[in-house]
């Protein structure tokens, strides 16, 4: 990598040496300018968050404003039941795409998968949660095919309203394109004489890709997972159109469930101090689970299963 | 006879790795000087640290004085005071791969280096790059494709349009880095013919492992080996009656 | 070998399940927006009365809500992505680089209902305070920044939505910036050209892959649902200057979703979501197909 010494942008002061001052000047301010937000939003979810937090506000469910005791417990419920659901679909899923995409490289469909994963990775959350609101929760996807519900003897799918597996299947969604990406770059990594070697010794292909290339790549193939995770864990216009929330504990998967990012926008929006107090609570679980995920974890995986 | 360039006592290193070891050579205004030495010898470092290029990649550093005698600037170009930015709009400088830019036309290409110098007088400049483009015998070939970008033409092409780029802010001091290396024999023989038209008005330093180039075009030539200077004599001379037994060794194809 | 052949099969399957579901997306949005179409037709776009109570929706001040704020985003975040893009690939020693890297990363990774509850609890309040109210002052002779200030609307929608497409635009200029070859960088630095000279040639350089950027960037803005629902103010008329309150599609949706009043309700906010469909999926294809082709045209010239 070329780099000029910064001593010797500091010499003389003919106009372009002080325009070369005021740009490199600007590369300063403007790498400060990204960080007040960061820090600032930081700073504040921390200072109010901690303020808020108490041990019966993680143990308590919610309550109506103003009562005392209140908690945000149904909602950290809500978020891990929904990520696990999301993860048990989503994962698989991604984890299939991402070996087709780098295992199954010249077939005629990996171009085109590759280009739909791309382009699925960047839709707006909230028209995946319309999609999902339209095809399970209001069930137009059963009328697709020209009846109300599909039954098999006394086992019925048909439109599921606000429910916890509808806004588990939308977040699954977002998980997929983000999985399969970051194992398809994981994979790759994976060298060829090691795939050769493993062929070599008779193995068959499938036997080759789940015991040498994902065992090579794991720590890659699990960094993909927690990206998708802190992802998804942190949505909140998809389930707004999947769940709707809820106050209670989780009841079942056919029914509404409340979630952190829902708690944190009702929460917010609402004119009640106790109520935003708790958005600030839940902004800042939120938020550590996250850097969990994203620096913590990190470490551990590369520590851990690095070759 | 006049010099342009006196280098004295200079070593370079690659990260802990040493490449030059106390170089010392005086070179010859307005007279072409050929680097010569099989590869890794440290020829192209030495062009690389003429105008500072090499320091630039982190780890690298250069130890070492070299004096320039310029019209606009005379003294050490490795004084601290010095800005490097500065000495290499003094010279002008031609890569082993033509080097284009991509995202420029070609009048763009040659106009850039004025631009960056700080030129500003539109006419002038218009001036300038025909007229070096003329002296590359360019522009007859691409006088109808002024404004298509600067990688369209063809290899020997693309080269002469870097020489034009370097000579057209008027530098003192051409340095060339195997630049045919990556052309046929054709573009090749253009380009030769074109650095003896280019010395009357510049002094050129290129480096070649092509020895029948050395003795085709340079007036002197300097050999190189393990990162020392072993010879350093008229081209004639140096080829017809080397004083080194390395030298002899390598214009007789004896290693490497 | 069997094994073999059956599990390509399953790979096959779900590529093209999944295939499938991108077009059924696509098709069930449509299929969703169908009663408007066929009520409202081209008008749902181009009228601006939206009246759940009379079931009449025109949606034009609310598309224009969604490209004021995204156009203000990316005013804001490009200019400042571009340096920090040269920033951090340049000018930073090697030993700060990762880290000041993944802060700017971090900032990706806050989610975006936090981005909201900061910007409506903190920001906008500052914001009407220290920069809108003496910004009136000064520009409030232009007509975009008269009329009242509240902190919350068009503007301060545009600042969060900056903040958060900055490290989108800010990863692709940087991953441009680290494909230009060396010899490109050095052609320049022998002309005598000084650090910012040869900042404006790379940035020339990988021009395209910038303006890839900067419409990934407008896609992430345009599609930002729940930061922009909650300071944007709602208010389904045109704005009438960028301190107004106003709606950009996907904050509508959010606010108006869990109390719409009636079934025609229900499939405005979906044909929104079809109309959002539409817009994303140009915009994304255009920009991948721009970015790809500058990698390729990189890789090529490197060779």
């Amino acid at each position: 990598m070329i780099r000029f010494n910064l001593k010797h942008n500091m010499m003389g002061f003919s106009l372009r040496k002080i325009l070369n001052y005021i740009f490199i000047s600007l590369c300063f301010i403007a790498f400060t300018l990204a960080m007040i937000p960061l820090i600032w939003i930081l700073a504040e979810t921390i200072i109010r968050g901690i303020s808020a937090l108490s041990i019966e506000l993680l143990l308590n469910t919610a309550k109506p404003p103003g009562t005392p005791g209140g908690g945000i417990a149904n909602y950290i419920q809500g978020t891990i039941i929904l990520v696990a659901i999301a993860s048990l679909i989503g994962f698989p899923f991604g984890l299939l795409l991402g070996i087709f995409l780098s295992e199954y490289k010249e077939h005629k469909l990996a171009p085109y998968i590759r280009f739909f994963v791309e382009v699925f990775a960047e839709f707006p959350a909230i028209v995946i949660g319309i999609f999902i609101y339209v095809t399970i929760v209001r069930g137009d996807i059963f009328r697709l095919f020209g009846v109300e519900k599909i039954c098999i003897s006394s086992f019925c799918l048909g439109p599921t309203g606000f429910a916890t597996i509808a806004g588990a299947i939308s977040l699954a969604l977002l998980m997929i394109p983000i999985v399969a990406k970051a194992v398809e770059e994981s994979l790759k990594l994976v060298p060829t004489s090691i795939k050769e070697a493993a062929l070599s010794l008779g193995m068959s292909k499938v036997r080759s890709i789940f015991s040498i290339s994902i065992s090579y790549a794991r720590s890659g193939i699990l960094l993909a997972y927690i990206l998708a995770l802190s992802r998804i864990a942190g949505e909140a216009a998809p389930l707004l159109l999947t769940v709707l929330g809820s106050f209670y504990w989780f009841t079942g998967l056919f029914d509404r469930i409340g979630a952190l990012p829902l708690a944190i926008f009702t929460y917010g929006v609402s004119p009640y101090e106790d109520y935003r107090a708790q958005a600030w609570a839940a902004s800042l679980l939120l938020i550590l689970a996250i850097l969990f995920l994203n620096i913590g974890l990190k470490i551990i995986i590369r520590k851990r299963y690095s070759w | 006879m006049d010099t342009i360039l006196s280098i004295r006592n200079l070593n370079a290193w690659y990260g802990t790795k040493q490449v030059l070891f106390n170089i010392n050579i005086d070179i010859p205004k307005h007279h072409i000087t050929a680097i010569i030495g099989p590869s890794g010898c440290g020829k192209t470092t030495l062009l690389r640290c003429i105008n500072r290029l090499h320091e630039l990649y982190e780890g690298n550093r250069v130890e070492g004085e070299i004096y320039f005698y310029g019209k606009k600037f005379k003294g050490n170009i490795y004084d601290p005071n010095v800005d490097p930015t500065d000495i290499r709009r003094y010279m002008g400088m031609v890569f082993q791969k033509p080097n284009p830019f991509p995202m420029l036309s070609v009048y763009d290409n040659v106009a850039i280096g004025l631009k960056v110098n700080g030129f500003r007088d539109k006419k002038k400049i218009h001036e300038i790059v025909l007229n070096a483009l003329n002296k590359v015998y360019l522009f007859d070939e691409v006088k109808d494709s002024l404004n298509k970008s600067g990688s369209s033409l063809s290899g020997g092409q693309q080269q002469r349009l870097c020489i034009a780029r370097a000579i057209a802010y008027n530098p003192e001091l051409l340095l060339m880095d195997e630049p045919t290396s990556a052309l046929d024999p054709i573009a090749t023989s253009k380009i030769e013919q074109l650095l003896v038209e280019l010395k009357k008005e510049f002094t050129i330093i290129i480096v070649t492992h092509n020895m029948q180039q050395a003795a085709r075009v340079s007036d002197y030539t300097a050999f190189m080996y393990l990162g020392k200077l072993i010879e350093f004599a008229p081209t004639e001379e140096l080829f017809k009656t080397p004083k080194h037994e390395l030298t002899e060794k390598y214009i007789t194809g004896k290693f490497g | 070998m069997k094994a073999d052949k059956f599990f390509s099969y399953i790979l096959i399957f779900f590529s093209l399940f999944f295939i499938l579901i991108v077009f059924l997306l696509g098709y069930e949005l449509y299929r969703g927006s169908q009663n408007i179409i066929s009520i409202f037709g081209f008008n749902f776009i181009i009228n601006s009365i939206w009246d759940p109570v009379r079931d009449i929706y025109g949606i034009a001040p609310i598309i224009l809500g969604s490209f004021i704020t995204s156009l203000i985003a990316l005013v804001l975040a490009v200019p400042l992505s571009l340096f920090i893009a040269y920033f951090l690939n340049e000018l930073v020693p090697h030993i700060f680089k990762p880290y000041l890297s993944s802060l700017i990363e971090l900032l990706a990774a806050i989610p975006s209902v936090v981005y909201g509850l900061w910007a409506l609890l903190v920001l906008a309040p500052f914001l009407r305070d220290y920069v809108f109210i003496p910004m009136q002052k000064i520009l409030g002779f232009i007509p975009f920044f008269q009329g009242p200030i509240t902190g919350y609307g068009l503007l301060t929608a545009g600042i969060v939505l900056a903040v958060m497409i900055l490290p989108t635009i800010t990863s692709i200029i940087r991953e441009s910036l680290a494909l230009v070859p060396s010899h490109i960088k050095e052609a320049a630095i022998s002309l005598g050209a000084i650090q910012y000279q040869v900042a404006i040639l790379l940035f020339k350089y990988i021009k395209f892959a910038i303006v890839g950027a900067i419409i990934l960037g407008f896609a992430r803005a345009f599609g930002e649902a729940m930061a922009v629902a909650m300071v944007i103010g709602g208010k389904h008329e045109f704005p009438i200057s960028i301190f107004d309150a106003g709606y950009t599609m996907p904050s509508i949706i959010v606010n108006e979703f869990t109390e719409a009043v009636s079934n025609l309700h229900y499939d405005a906010l979906v044909a929104i979501g079809f109309i959002l469909f539409l817009i994303a999926l140009a915009n994304i294809v255009v920009a991948r197909l721009i970015i790809r082709k500058t990698m390729g045209y990189i890789k090529y010239t490197t060779v």
